[in-house]
């Protein structure tokens, strides 16, 4: 059992593997969905500490796949990744997320704010 | 004509060509971001293991399996990279007579993405015999996103856009074909129209039970 269950939602395979793969050796538990709707209802069926969720998602976004989780899962902190380019205000960042991280994703930073995120519950 | 006469009497707005580039930069750009994503956390797991404690090996396996997914997103950025090149340069040479063929797999490999994010399928059907017509290159890539950008929001999840390049009577004739689910609302015939006739070519739509079939018809640069 490690420090805590995160639940990776991206489309890019290799990216989500090998995050997974590198929070394992840091005892992270991750597992991951490729899209949106994969994500909410792994979320409905498995309970996870934290949501690390990229915006742009095939099918259903990351900004209506955070509302459903925040709606569904007020508890859970989300953390939301884009290769967008840094908002340029706080006000551009979707309502209802803990952290904003562009990527490329730093993994310290990432492991930094979930730990963050988990002890402001 | 000029390029700078063109944009006087253009049907786009001014900006036009300033908005285009940006969402194809936008999108090109968020792809390049995941594609070098990839490289960095492989690097990173690389040094995981050079900074782990002893029980955790490295394998020449696991090594060949790190830079095989380092050397593969690297080809898949050089060719992202190539894409956005050949379009960077499509305003070089207005009427000039270019290459269908190679004009749509750039402009497929630059907006598949947008089919992607919206659960779309794209299909290409291009033909292995050279077709080279005589148009504006970069109005002709405009008109054809702008038809792709209407038919893809009436698209459903899972619909099919299918983009064909054939030669009739010598021209050179793109079709772009959406089977729709659900009729959500019309395209604009008037602009597409508008735009092809400026961009040297016919437009028609072709209207069906489930779909719409738009033809852009270019003249053949021989």
């Amino acid at each position: 059992m490690g420090l805590f269950r995160v639940l990776l939602v991206d489309d890019e395979e290799e990216l989500v593997t090998t995050l997974q793969e590198r929070l394992s050796y840091r005892d992270i538990e991750a597992e991951y969905s490729l899209t949106g709707a994969e994500a909410i209802q792994k979320i409905r069926e498995k309970k996870f500490n934290i949501v690390v969720l990229d915006l742009k998602l095939p099918g259903i976004s990351g900004i209506e796949t955070l509302r459903v989780m925040r709606s569904e899962f007020p508890n859970v902190p989300i953390i939301l990744i884009t290769g967008h380019g840094s908002p340029e205000t706080t006000d551009d960042l979707p309502k209802g997320a803990y952290e904003y991280l562009p990527k490329p994703i730093n993994i310290d930073k990432l492991v930094a704010v979930m730990k963050e995120a988990l002890a402001d519950k | 004509m000029t390029n700078d006469k063109k944009d006087e009497s253009s049907p786009l707005p001014k900006n036009d060509a300033l908005q285009f580039f940006g969402v194809i930069t936008a999108s090109v750009t968020h792809e390049l971001n995941n594609i070098l994503s990839i490289i960095d956390q492989s690097a990173g797991l690389i040094e995981d293991f050079l900074g782990a404690p002893s029980g955790m090996v490295l394998t020449e396996e696991k090594l060949k399996q790190i830079i095989g997914k380092i050397r593969k997103n690297s080809q898949r950025g050089i060719g992202v990279v190539k894409h956005l090149n050949t379009f960077a340069h499509s305003t070089d040479e207005p009427d000039a007579a270019f290459n269908a063929n190679t004009m749509l797999e750039n402009l497929g490999a630059l907006t598949r993405r947008f089919a992607d994010l919206k659960a779309v399928n794209m299909e290409m059907v291009i033909p292995q015999t050279p077709i080279e017509i005589k148009a504006d290159a970069y109005l002709v890539r405009r008109i054809l996103y702008e038809a792709f950008r209407q038919l893809l929001a009436l698209a459903q999840k899972n619909d099919t856009l299918k983009i064909s390049l054939s030669s009739e009577n010598s021209d050179g004739v793109i079709c772009i074909e959406g089977r729709l689910a659900e009729k959500k609302g019309e395209i604009d015939c008037g602009l597409l129209e508008n735009i092809t006739a400026f961009a040297g070519g016919t437009f028609k739509a072709v209207a069906g039970d489930t779909g719409i079939k738009c033809y852009f018809r270019f003249p053949s640069a021989k």
